[in-house]
């Protein structure tokens, strides 16, 4: 998917054939909810995002792609602010922890390539 | 959360006696969104509302209508001032909007000018998988039109205008 929408809590329920309160109910979140959830006017918590990917088998990037890109493109800046504390280090627990920042930024600018 | 202003997202709508049906496009062939929002009292005021609510919803790039100025259509004097003020709605909005005539859906989905709005649901629901469920069945003469009628229009708009726009190989 391009992903070009926010949220496609609403194009996986239809796609299944789910109505609104079939979902609140699986996700076991009242009606109300599950619907500010969808059209984005609440931020979707944890037992929302771990429910959408147990029912439709769809990580939180694919189902909630712009709430997905803003926490990456948080960490993303912490990590580049880390790697510039730690270029200058040389010891082997600095080089592990610089690997794997490098590795996070690189990931994040793959995904956003894929948009 | 980030919303901005989703490039190439395309909305079709379809103004009807008792609402409007709508399709959101991502690409062609990907509806990401669909359905039938109903009217009723002041079904006018109440189209304008829920369609303003779609648009701040999904910040579709460009809006799709039927072209109901066409001295063949036949469609009553309130939905073509509906049609008339979302089109001016979504230009005040800065969106792109493409008016296609009936025939033209026609060719594009059922390559039939004359095709009926059935035949062209049933083109529409081959295409598009995720839309086959709402298929409504075949009207008897004696029926009113259902609702999910209005809903396969829109999504042909859809369809109409990514063939019309495609580019030619």
């Amino acid at each position: 998917m391009p992903h070009r929408l926010p949220s496609y809590l609403h194009t996986l329920r239809k796609q299944w054939g789910l109505s609104q309160p079939d979902l609140a109910s699986l996700l076991g979140v009242t009606g109300s909810a599950q619907c500010r959830f969808e059209n984005l006017s609440r931020r979707p918590s944890a037992e929302l995002i771990i429910g959408a990917e147990v029912i439709f088998g769809h990580g939180p990037n694919e189902v909630f792609p712009a709430f997905y890109h803003d926490i990456e493109r948080a960490i993303v800046d912490r990590a580049r602010s880390q790697v510039a504390r730690l270029e200058s280090r040389t010891d082997p627990a600095s080089r592990d922890k610089l690997r794997l920042l490098t590795e996070i930024i690189e990931r994040a600018s793959q995904t956003t390539l894929d948009l | 959360m980030s919303r901005s202003k989703a490039a190439g997202l395309v909305l079709a709508v379809h103004p009807a006696a008792r609402g409007f049906g709508w399709a959101l496009f991502e690409g062609e062939m990907v509806p990401v969104g669909w359905g039938v929002a109903s009217a009723k009292g002041n079904k006018s005021a109440e189209c304008m509302r829920r369609f303003e609510k779609l648009l701040n919803q999904y910040r579709p790039s460009a809006l799709i209508l039927e072209n109901f100025a066409k001295e063949t259509s036949r469609r009553g004097e309130r939905i073509r001032t509906l049609a008339q003020t979302m089109r001016g709605f979504a230009n005040n909005r800065d969106m792109d909007v493409l008016v296609y005539s009936r025939e033209e859906v026609g060719t594009s989905v059922c390559r039939n000018t004359k095709a009926t709005r059935y035949a062209v649901a049933c083109a529409v629901a081959d295409r598009l998988p995720l839309l086959r469920r709402e298929l409504p069945r075949p009207r008897k003469y004696w029926e009113q039109k259902d609702d999910r009628q209005c809903l396969f229009d829109a999504a042909a708009l859809g369809i109409t205008h990514y063939t019309l726009t495609r580019p030619r190989s």
